[in-house]
C-alpha cells in the first residue's frame, strides 16, 4: 500500500513503454540495415558504372591501336620504298594523319593516339602539342600501364609494334601508342564526383592514389593502408574502414584493363546521421515521458497521497482516544478544507467527551457529597433519636414515618446507577428529606408549585436536593420564626425553572454575589460545594444559558433558582 | 487541485515536446537558398552547362583552370558550367562543320570572318542583334562599330568580332625565328631568295631544322614579291582573288601568278625547304613549331608576340619577328577583326552564349582571368606587362584581343610590339571589305569544285607535283565540276556589292 500510487504509475507506464521502445529499437534496427544494404547496393551498382566507363575509355583506345595497327596505310608509311612517288606518299601520309585526328576527334579527345615511325624518323599524332608523347617509348610492348612522372605529367600508355618489340633494344618499324594523361582521368574523376561519386580516386597498391581535383586527400591516405584488395577476391561487400573522423564504407572496383582500382568512399556516419538523431530524438522523449511520469506520481504522491495518509493518522489517534491530536500544516487546496473539517470535528469531539467525562465525575461528586451529607452523624443520630422517642412514646405511626422517609431517601440516594433523573424522581427525595427534618423539628412548612408538565422533564440526578439541604442548613439554623419553604417550577419560553425559597435571615447582597461567582467560576477547579457542583452539571448537560442563579426570596431569604433549555429530547 | 496541477503541467510539457520535435526535424531555418531574384542582380536563376569548340589541344592547366577556378567563377557570377570542347587546329574546320550541320548541342563556336557568311547561308548559326541588345552591352561598349559592320549580312548580325586589335595584312606576312636568323648572320628577311638563303645556311649548321610546313596557305605572301599587282584572295579557299588597284576580281588559278607561285613551292620541295615526308602529316607544322625546328611560317600580325611563349617552351633563346616581303608595298586591311564568335542555330543556350561572351569584356580583371588564370598562380603583371608564370596556354589571348585591356607579354621584345602597334601604318582598306560570296546558288557545283581543288591543286600547292604536269589536268577536272559557274556566280555577286559601295576615292 505504501506509496502505491507513485509505484504504480511508474510501473504501468514502464510497461507500456517498454514494448514500444523495444519495438521501436527492432524496427529502427532493420531499417538502418535496408538503407545500409540499399546504399551498398546503390553505391556498388554506381561504381560498377563508372569502372565500366574508365573501362570503356581505355578499350575504345585499345580498338583505335588495333585498328592503325592493321591499317595497310599505316605500315605501308614504314617501308618508303613501297611509296616511291612523292604524291602517294603525300597522299598515304594524308589518309593516316586524317584517320589518327578522326577517331580522337570523335572519341572524346581524352588521349592521344600515335604511329611512331623510329627508323624513318616520323611521328603521325593526333595532338600536337609538345608533351604529347612523351621522350621515350616503353622499352616492350603492353597493355596499359601507368608512369609516374613527378613534374605531374603521369599517364597511362599502351603501346603495340611491328614487329614485336618483346625485349630492350629492339628497333621495332612502326609502334602504335595509346597514351591517356592522368589529368584526363582525373577530370574524369572529378565528372564521377558531380555526377554522384562522393570522392572517387583511382587506387594501386603502392602508388600514389590519383586524385578528382577537389578529393579529400588527408582522408584518403588514411584509407589507403586499410585498403587490401588482394585479401577480399570477388567479395562483394564493402570495406568498413574508422578512421578518426568517422566510419567509412569503401567500395574498391578493379578497371580490368588497368590493374587499378576505382575505389569511393561513403561517409556511413554522416547518412546515418539522420536515423542516429532520430533515434536518439525517441529514447529522449521515452525518457521524458518516464520523468514527467515520475514528476506527476510524485506530485500526486504529495498532494493527495500524502495529505491521505495524515489524515487517516489523525483518524486512528481519534480513534484510540487521542481526542487532542489536530492535523497540522494544512496543504493548499482542497485538503486545506478537509483538515480545518476534521480538526472541528476532533475538537467537537473531544468537547462532547469532556463534557460527558465531567458530568460523570460531577455526578459521582454530587453522591459522594450526598453520601457524606447522609453519613453526618448528627442527622443520622437525630433521625434515630427520633425514631426511639417516637418508639418510646408509643407514636407508632411517626416512628413508622420516619424509617420509611429515611429509608426512601437513602434508597434514593444510594442508586448511583443513572446519572439523570425526572424531575418527578428528585421531587420524592426532596420530600423525603423535607418530611424528616420537619419531623426532627417540626418548626417549618413547605410548599411545592410545579407544573405538571416539567415532572418528566429529566435533569441532573441529586441537583435539587443541595438547594433544599442549603435551605435546612444554613437559612433555619439561628430559627427567627417559622420556617417556610416554596419549591416552584414553571416553563416559560424554552426554559424551565425550578426555584428554592425560604423565609431565612438571607444574605447580604455583597455576599451573595462573591457566592455566586464562585460558583460560576469554578469551572474546571475542585468542586467544594453542592450548590457548585449543581450549577457545572446543569451547564454540562444543557449548554451555557442553564445553570444556577441565586438571588432574594420574597420574605427576604434565599432565592436560588436553577434553569436549563428544554432540549427536544426532553421535550 | 489535480486538474489545476496537470494543467499547471501540460503547458510546458507540450511546449517542451514541441520543441523536441521541431528539433527532430533536422532542417534548419533559412537552409532554403533564396533562389529568386535572380535575374534581378544579374544572376540567371536555372543552371546550365554551356558547350563551346576550340580549336588546338587543350593544355593540362586549362583543363584544371576550366574545371576549378574558372568554373567555379562562372557558376557563381553566370549560374554556368563552361565545357570546352577542344579539336586539333588540323582537323578543326571540319569537326566545326560537322558539328554545326549535324546539330550538335554547341553553345559558342569560334572561326575566322571569312566563314561566318558561308555558315549563316547554310543556316548553321543565328542573328544576334537582339541578344547583343539584351545581353552584350560590354561588348558594343569594347569592340568598335566598324567591326560589327563585318558580321553584318542582310542587315542582321551574325558573329561577334571579339578581337579589336590591329588586323592589316594579316597573313600576308612571315613570322620567322628571328634568333635563328641572326645566328647565321642575317638581319632581316626582305625577299623569297632572303628566306631561301635562311633556310640553306641554317641546315647547314644544323640539318635538325625544317624549312617551311605550312604548304595549305602563304601563296599570298609570296604575292607581295611575285605580283605586280595588289592582290587580295577572296577567301581561305585561295581560288579567287580582288586587284586592290582596279577593284577587279582576278580568276587566281588560271593566272600566271599561280605558275609562278607553283614554281616557288616545288623548288622549296626540291631543296627540302618543304619537306616532302611531312607534308600530308597534319600535326607536323605545328608539331615542329611546337618542338622549336620550324624556321618560318605564315605570321598572323601578332604572331611573333602570340607564339613567343610556345618557341620558347622549346628552346629558351628563341625570338620571333614578323617579316613582310616587299616592305614598301601597302598592306590591305581586309577584315579589322579575323575572330568571329557565333552562336549555332541550334544552340541550347544562345543567351548564356552572349552573357559570356560579355562577361570576358565586361573589365580588365575578367579579360586577364579567363585568358591569363589566376593572379599570382597563373600570371602577375610587371610595369604593365604580363608575365606568366606557366607554361600552358589558357584562353587564347588573340581570340580576345583587345585594345582597351590588351597588355604585352613581359617576355616579348620591344621591337616586337612595336611592330604592332605600328602595322596599320601604310594600310589600306581592301576592296572586299564587307563582301560576302554566298555559294548557295551554285552550291552543288561549289562543293565538287573545292573536292577537286582538295585532290588536285593542293599537290600542287605544296610543291610535291610539277604545275607544268598536272595542271592541264587538274583545271579540266576544275571545269568538269563546275568552276565556270561558281566563277560567273561570284563575279555576279561581286558586281552587285561593287553597285552598292560608294565609289572609293582614287
Amino acid at each position: 500500500m505504501r506509496s502505491s500510487i507513485f509505484t504504480n504509475m511508474v510501473i504501468a507506464l514502464l510497461l507500456l513503454l517498454t514494448p514500444i521502445i523495444a519495438l521501436y529499437a527492432y524496427s529502427n534496427q532493420t531499417s538502418s540495415r535496408v538503407l545500409t544494404e540499399e546504399i551498398v547496393k546503390a553505391k556498388r551498382a554506381q561504381v560498377d558504372t563508372f569502372v565500366g566507363q574508365i573501362g570503356q575509355l581505355f578499350a575504345q583506345f585499345d580498338s583505335y591501336q588495333k585498328m592503325l595497327y592493321q591499317s595497310k596505310e599505316v605500315r605501308n608509311l614504314a617501308y618508303p620504298d613501297l611509296l616511291g612517288d612523292d604524291l602517294l606518299h603525300f597522299r598515304t601520309l594524308k589518309t593516316v594523319s586524317e584517320e589518327i585526328n578522326r577517331l580522337v576527334g570523335y572519341g572524346g579527345r581524352k588521349g592521344v593516339i600515335a604511329v611512331v615511325y623510329p627508323k624513318a624518323g616520323m611521328v603521325i599524332k593526333s595532338d600536337s602539342s609538345l608533351g604529347a608523347l612523351p621522350a621515350a617509348l616503353p622499352d616492350i610492348d603492353g597493355f596499359w600501364h601507368y608512369e609516374k612522372k613527378a613534374n605531374g605529367d603521369s599517364y597511362f600508355i599502351e603501346t603495340i609494334s611491328s614487329p614485336a618489340k618483346t625485349s630492350k633494344g629492339e628497333e621495332a618499324d612502326l609502334t602504335v601508342v595509346a597514351k591517356v594523361d592522368e589529368g584526363e582521368i582525373k577530370s574524369d574523376l572529378s565528372d564521377m564526383k558531380i555526377k554522384g561519386l562522393e570522392d572517387p580516386f583511382l587506387y594501386k597498391p603502392g602508388q600514389t592514389p590519383i586524385y578528382n581535383y577537389t578529393a579529400n586527400q588527408a582522408l584518403i591516405r588514411q584509407l589507403l593502408p586499410k585498403l587490401t584488395p588482394g585479401e577480399r577476391g570477388g567479395n562483394d561487400r564493402p570495406l568498413l574502414i574508422r578512421t578518426e573522423n568517422g566510419a567509412y564504407q569503401v567500395h574498391m572496383e578493379l578497371v580490368q584493363s588497368l590493374g587499378w582500382y576505382l575505389v569511393d568512399y561513403v561517409p556511413i556516419d554522416t547518412i546515418m546521421a539522420p536515423i542516429k538523431r532520430n533515434q536518439a530524438m525517441f529514447y529522449t522523449i521515452s525518457g521524458m515521458m518516464l520523468f514527467m511520469a515520475c514528476i506527476l506520481s510524485f506530485i500526486l504522491y504529495r498532494n493527495i497521497r500524502i495529505p491521505f495518509r495524515k489524515l487517516m493518522q489523525g483518524m486512528n489517534f481519534i480513534e484510540k482516544g487521542m481526542y487532542k491530536s489536530r492535523m497540522e500544516d494544512p496543504p493548499k487546496g482542497e485538503f486545506r478544507y478537509l483538515y480545518q473539517r476534521f480538526n472541528s470535528m476532533a475538537a467537537r469531539i473531544e468537547e462532547l467527551i469532556e463534557d460527558v467525562l465531567k458530568e460523570q465525575i460531577r455526578t459521582k461528586e454530587a453522591n459522594v457529597k450526598q453520601l457524606q451529607s447522609q453519613i453526618n452523624p448528627h442527622f443520622l443520630y437525630n433521625t434515630l433519636a427520633y425514631i426511639k422517642s417516637m418508639v418510646e412514646l408509643g407514636e407508632k405511626e411517626a416512628a413508622v414515618s420516619m424509617t420509611m422517609n429515611l429509608s426512601k431517601y437513602y434508597r434514593y440516594t444510594t442508586k448511583t446507577s443513572r446519572s439523570l433523573a425526572t424531575l418527578d424522581e428528585e421531587m420524592g427525595l426532596v420530600v423525603n428529606y423535607l418530611d424528616i427534618h420537619r419531623m426532627l423539628t417540626d418548626d417549618f412548612e413547605y410548599e411545592i408549585e410545579i407544573e405538571p408538565s416539567m415532572l418528566e422533564m429529566e435533569i441532573p440526578r441529586l441537583s435539587l436536593q443541595p438547594l433544599v439541604e442549603n435551605v435546612i442548613v444554613h437559612a433555619f439554623k439561628k430559627r427567627v420564626a417559622f420556617g417556610i419553604v416554596r419549591i416552584r417550577g414553571s416553563v416559560e419560553s424554552g426554559i424551565a425553572r425550578l426555584s428554592v425559597e425560604d423565609n431565612g435571615p438571607g444574605i447580604p447582597q455583597a455576599q451573595l454575589d462573591a457566592a455566586l461567582s464562585k460558583i460560576r467560576i469554578a469551572a474546571s477547579g475542585e468542586i467544594d460545594s453542592g450548590l457548585q457542583n449543581v450549577h457545572q452539571r446543569l451547564i454540562l448537560l444543557f449548554g451555557e444559558g442553564s445553570g444556577l442563579s441565586l438571588g432574594v426570596s420574597e420574605w427576604g431569604g434565599l432565592r436560588a433558582e436553577i434553569s436549563w433549555r428544554i432540549q427536544e429530547r426532553t421535550a | 487541485m489535480i486538474n489545476r496541477t496537470l494543467r499547471r503541467f501540460a503547458v510546458p510539457v507540450l511546449l517542451a515536446f514541441g520543441m523536441l520535435i521541431g528539433a527532430c526535424d533536422g532542417t534548419p531555418d533559412g537552409a532554403e537558398a533564396s533562389s529568386g531574384g535572380g535575374a534581378a542582380s544579374g544572376v540567371p536563376d536555372n543552371f546550365v552547362t554551356l558547350k563551346m569548340l576550340m580549336p588546338g589541344d587543350e593544355s593540362a592547366r586549362m583543363r584544371e583552370f576550366a574545371d576549378n577556378e574558372l568554373n567555379e567563377r562562372l557558376g557563381k557570377e553566370l549560374n554556368l558550367k563552361l565545357e570546352l570542347t577542344y579539336v586539333p587546329w588540323s582537323d578543326y574546320q571540319s569537326k566545326l562543320e560537322l558539328a554545326l550541320a549535324t546539330g550538335e548541342d554547341y553553345d559558342l563556336v569560334w572561326y575566322g570572318t571569312p566563314f561566318v557568311s558561308d555558315y549563316k547561308a547554310k543556316g548553321y548559326i543565328q542573328p544576334l542583334d537582339e541578344l547583343l541588345r539584351k545581353f552584350g552591352p560590354d561588348l558594343t561598349a569594347n569592340i568598335p562599330a566598324d567591326n560589327f559592320k563585318l558580321d553584318r549580312i542582310d542587315g542582321k548580325l551574325w558573329a561577334i568580332p571579339s578581337q579589336a586589335f590591329t588586323s592589316a595584312g594579316k597573313f600576308t606576312s612571315v613570322l620567322v625565328r628571328q634568333d635563328l636568323l641572326e645566328s647565321v648572320g642575317m638581319k632581316d628577311i626582305r625577299t623569297i631568295a632572303d628566306l631561301e638563303s635562311f633556310y640553306a645556311k641554317v641546315r647547314a649548321a644544323d640539318p635538325g631544322y625544317y624549312g617551311y610546313l605550312e604548304t595549305d596557305r602563304g601563296q599570298d605572301v609570296l604575292w607581295r614579291e611575285l605580283s605586280d599587282e595588289p592582290l587580295t584572295f577572296l577567301d581561305e579557299n585561295q581560288m579567287f582573288a580582288v586587284n586592290e588597284n582596279t577593284g577587279e576580281l582576278v580568276d587566281y588559278l588560271a593566272s600566271a601568278l599561280y605558275e609562278r607561285v607553283a614554281d616557288v613551292r616545288k623548288r622549296w620541295a626540291d631543296m627540302g625547304l618543304i619537306d616532302k615526308r611531312l607534308v600530308g602529316n597534319l600535326s607536323a607544322n605545328i608539331d615542329q613549331e611546337n618542338a622549336g625546328k620550324l624556321l618560318f611560317r605564315v605570321g598572323a600580325v601578332s604572331r611573333a608576340m602570340e607564339n613567343l611563349q610556345t618557341a620558347q617552351n622549346a628552346d629558351p633563346s628563341a625570338k620571333l619577328r614578323e617579316y613582310y616581303l616587299s616592305p614598301d608595298k601597302p598592306k590591305y586591311i581586309v577584315a579589322p577583326s579575323n575572330e568571329a564568335y557565333m552562336i549555332p542555330a541550334k544552340a541550347p543556350h544562345p543567351e548564356r552564349a552572349m552573357r559570356f561572351m560579355n562577361w570576358i569584356l565586361q573589365s580588365r580583371e575578367h579579360y586577364n582571368f579567363i585568358i591569363y588564370g589566376v593572379e599570382g598562380k597563373d600570371y602577375r603583371v610587371e610595369n604593365g606587362k604580363i608575365r606568366l608564370l606557366t607554361k600552358d596556354q589558357l584562353m587564347y589571348e588573340w581570340m580576345w584581343r583587345n585594345k582597351k585591356y590588351f597588355m604585352a607579354p613581359a617576355n616579348v621584345d620591344d621591337s616586337v610590339v612595336q611592330d604592332m602597334m605600328h602595322n596599320d601604318d601604310n594600310a589600306r582598306i581592301s576592296r572586299i571589305f564587307g563582301f560576302h560570296f554566298n555559294p548557295e546558288p551554285v552550291k552543288n557545283e561549289y562543293a565538287k569544285v573545292l573536292a577537286v581543288y582538295n585532290e588536285k591543286f593542293v599537290p600542287i600547292n605544296m610543291g610535291i607535283v610539277d604545275y607544268e604536269k598536272q595542271y592541264g589536268s587538274a583545271m579540266a577536272a576544275m571545269k568538269k565540276a563546275g568552276y565556270g559557274e561558281v566563277w560567273a556566280e561570284l563575279q555576279r555577286q561581286y558586281a552587285a556589292f561593287r553597285a552598292d559601295q560608294p565609289a572609293l576615292a582614287e
